[in-house]
């Protein structure tokens, strides 16, 4: 098993509602240390999530910040005045 | 120089009328609830929805707000239920799809893992990469976008996901398993079509 697969056999194992000491989760890195194909599959699958977890956050768009202000009766703040 | 303000004493203005007070709740908010809404709906005109309706809920229950948790975690629950309850409303009550797993990639998961190695960054950098992702993600049936959204970005337990979906543990678990499949697949069929990797530059030369 990849060194950096060991985060997430222990969420896998939590996803599984089990410990990471628990015998499931023992045979599953005893399985993952031999069987590069399911290496592969958990190792994608770990990529993919952190690939998402690595999306920045999106701007909210203007036209969708002014009908939000005045809905809400707010006066609009110029973006120099904002106290962020 | 701006002076740090409390969250209670900011809805307590807030409480009092302050329109300055409301407006900064709304500043220092308005970014996460618009992205937890478009992710959870998938979709930007209902996201716009939800954002409004979250914030109108917060101020209409804002005398509710006791400061036990942060402002930001109150408003998050707020969001989120919004963002369910307008599912709810799109498509009935959340339905557990069933679908097989092809386990037999293990090769095109290993391109996809070395093209991921080699260019990280770069691919984050790459609009077309970003917006593939989103389109992905959105495009899952609602069962299995929600699961993934709240366990594996938003970091929620298995049990808060299963009491916000009104279902079992094991149910969300297995939609779990359903929607990080085909992300990954949708990931590995976009990395096989337009990555221009130099092992396709080495054989096409």
């Amino acid at each position: 098993m990849k060194p950096d697969c060991k985060p997430f056999i222990e969420r896998l194992c939590e996803s599984l509602g089990e410990d990471l000491s628990s015998p499931l989760c023992r045979e599953l890195r005893e399985h993952l240390d031999h069987c590069p194909d399911c290496s592969l599959q958990i190792d994608s699958l770990k990529r993919t999530i952190d690939i998402y977890r690595c999306l920045p956050v999106k701007e909210i768009p203007g036209d969708v910040e002014k009908r939000l202000w005045k809905r809400l009766h707010l006066p609009e703040v110029q973006p120099g005045k904002r106290q962020l | 120089m701006t002076l740090e303000i409390t969250d209670k004493e900011l809805v307590a203005q807030a409480l009092k009328g302050d329109q300055q007070a409301k407006a900064q709740i709304v500043l220092l908010h308005q970014e996460l609830v618009y992205n937890l809404a478009l992710k959870l709906t998938g979709n930007a005109d209902e996201a716009e929805n939800v954002l409004q309706e979250t914030f109108l809920s917060v101020f209409e229950n804002l005398d509710r707000f006791r400061g036990d948790a942060a402002l930001k975690t109150w408003i998050y629950r707020i969001a989120a239920n919004e963002a369910l309850m307008a599912i709810r409303r799109r498509k009935g009550d959340f339905s557990f799809r069933s679908e097989s797993i092809d386990l037999s990639e293990a090769s095109r998961y290993a391109r996809m893992l070395r093209s991921l190695d080699r260019n990280p960054l770069e691919l984050l950098m790459d609009a077309e990469f970003k917006n593939a992702l989103e389109t992905a993600m959105s495009n899952l049936p609602d069962s299995w976008r929600i699961p993934f959204v709240l366990k594996d970005i938003e970091g929620l337990s298995l049990q808060e996901i299963a009491d916000s979906l009104k279902t079992t543990v094991p149910a969300v678990k297995a939609a779990l398993h359903r929607g990080r499949n085909a992300l990954r697949d949708h990931l590995a069929d976009f990395i096989e079509q337009h990555q221009d990797s130099p092992e396709k530059k080495e054989t096409s030369s």
